[in-house]
């Protein structure tokens, strides 16, 4: 067969490659190339990989001390003593200058949001190396203290996918308008390459704004009159609701949202006044308009506080074991079964990073260019 | 072949692209979807199968008889045949393949699509131009400029034959 191998076979082959393998092969011909560019053979192979949990990778942003700057692994699953990790190439920068930037948000196609001060952000797949500069958001009069170092002051992010309008949207909050104590909110969707101001944020509610994104729904902690929830806003019909948080009653504990693939998770951890509380995850269903809370883990405090208290979970591993960031020096893995963590020294990872953050994520083909 | 002793069992034979004749029960042939419409329809006892070597129709009928006889009871065997079915050398795994495609055997043409992308995972691209005969259409620049974007694209596997 010539040169003329069939091209439904040729899809059939390399829809069962790796992403690593297909960036390989998309050197081989214009024709190979065209088709692994295409949209539906990128959507197939995510499809195909999603539910593989041995293709899952983690991605972890550190800090290395010596540098001050951020760099970036991906972590082959499953996570343990010898998964082997490789140095993400960091995406060209839109000024060398800035350097305070952040991962703040990834969603389930692998890919990530960078930002950056000044309100520059970036949409990065560190898979493919691509990445897109996101225009400058709608500028509000009064918004300007970009530098302040003012929580009141900050802005956030967030990535998400609608996936009933097949978009991506990026949510931006903040900073505070001094005059009326608002936030304001903005959204951008990658499809109209624009901004959009929306409705602002409840004045009487407030929130810290540490916001995730789930499903096309941004979800964050929030306060109002001594009443903890957690406010959601559909980026679809940008409707703001008010979620009762499990057990409904916050106010004695801390606590933190996070999603893995498209699930809201909520994690309960120590209380501010030293009243040791088990640590317990709770998943989020969606039923219609209606939403239910269901406990996933519960960790009993003696395993869990000894000096330590930063714990930031990662995702669940091997039948419901979950995998926390500790302390920002360590990862470390729950056994439910046993009761007890166990620490993973990853040996490929370099010593004396700092570990700002860890997400599980898939490799996927998804240009943020063609999105 | 077994024809002789199968008393009612129709007969059917496949002719392969060197004229090579195959004689078959015919049941064998409905795993394949092109056989099985041919059979249905047209009542043929003959079928010219001009484009497949009789080297690879020798491997599929081989196929089709033993997955005949797969039962719950021998599947771990079923599977050791698979695996030792596939380990040919990459260019009879490929026409294998395509006529696996050609006569629509989908189970088959899954373990073999599987088996070629096991084995061309690592390779470099150069292999697997060779592999496929496909001739890079890329300009000089593009080409020089693949091999600065990702080299390791040029620097895998580069054994084209047998793995």
């Amino acid at each position: 067969m010539p040169n003329n191998f069939p091209r439904d076979i040729t899809i059939d082959i390399l829809i069962k490659l790796a992403v690593s393998s297909i960036l390989r092969i998309k050197c081989v011909c214009k024709s190979w190339r065209s088709l692994i560019e295409d949209g539906q053979f990128i959507k197939q192979h995510y499809d195909r990989y999603k539910n593989d949990t041995n293709c899952h990778k983690i991605f972890l942003a550190c800090i290395k001390y010596q540098y001050h700057c951020q760099q970036y692994y991906s972590i082959d699953a499953p996570f343990e003593h010898d998964s082997s990790v490789s140095l993400l190439e960091h995406p060209p920068k839109i000024n060398h200058k800035l350097t305070r930037e952040l991962v703040v948000s990834c969603c389930k196609y692998g890919l990530f949001l960078l930002a950056f001060s000044y309100d520059k952000i970036i949409l990065w797949n560190p898979t493919i190396r691509e990445s897109r500069i996101i225009p400058r958001a709608i500028q509000v009069e009064n918004e300007q203290s970009y530098t302040s170092s003012l929580e009141d002051d900050k802005i956030v992010y967030g990535l998400g996918y609608v996936s009933t309008l097949e978009d991506y949207k990026i949510v931006r909050i903040g900073p505070k308008v001094p005059e009326d104590g608002h936030y304001n909110i903005q959204i951008f969707s990658t499809k109209n390459d624009s901004w959009k101001l929306m409705d602002k944020l409840p004045r009487d509610t407030y929130s810290d704004r540490a916001m995730v994104v789930a499903d096309g729904i941004v979800y964050m902690i929030s306060h109002k009159k001594g009443k903890k929830f957690i406010l959601s806003l559909c980026v679809k019909n940008e409707k703001f609701e008010e979620i009762l948080c499990p057990d409904g009653d916050l106010r004695i504990v801390s606590e933190t949202l996070f999603t893995i693939g498209e699930c809201l998770f909520l994690a309960k951890f120590f209380s501010p006044v030293n009243k040791m509380v088990d640590f317990e995850v709770w998943c989020m269903k969606k039923n219609g308009m209606s939403c239910s809370w269901n406990i996933m883990l519960t960790i009993p405090i003696p395993c869990i506080w000894n000096d330590r208290f930063w714990m930031q979970p990662v995702g669940f591993i091997r039948d419901g074991d979950m995998l926390f960031l500790r302390d920002k020096t360590e990862f470390v893995i729950y056994d439910s079964k046993r009761r007890n963590f166990q620490k993973v020294e990853v040996a490929e990872l370099e010593e004396s990073l700092c570990l700002n953050w860890a997400v599980t994520y898939v490799e996927t083909l998804i240009s943020p260019n063609a999105i | 072949m077994a024809s002789s002793t199968t008393g009612e069992k129709k007969i059917l034979t496949l002719k392969g692209g060197d004229n090579e004749e195959f004689i078959l029960e015919e049941s064998l042939v409905l795993q394949s979807e092109l056989l099985k419409n041919m059979v249905k329809e047209e009542r043929v006892s003959s079928i010219p199968l001009p484009s497949i070597k009789s080297k690879t129709l020798v491997k599929i009928i081989e196929y089709l008889k033993k997955h005949a006889e797969l039962t719950p009871s021998n599947k771990e065997e079923f599977k050791n045949f698979e695996k030792e079915f596939v380990n040919v050398v990459l260019e009879e795994l490929l026409d294998i393949t395509v006529a696996v495609n050609y006569l629509k055997i989908n189970g088959l043409l899954e373990f073999c699509c599987q088996a070629v992308a096991d084995r061309i995972k690592d390779k470099s691209v150069e292999a697997v131009r060779k592999i496929f005969r496909i001739e890079s259409d890329f300009t000089p620049e593009e080409e020089s400029e693949f091999r600065k974007e990702t080299p390791e694209a040029f620097e895998g596997d580069l054994d084209d034959t047998t793995n």
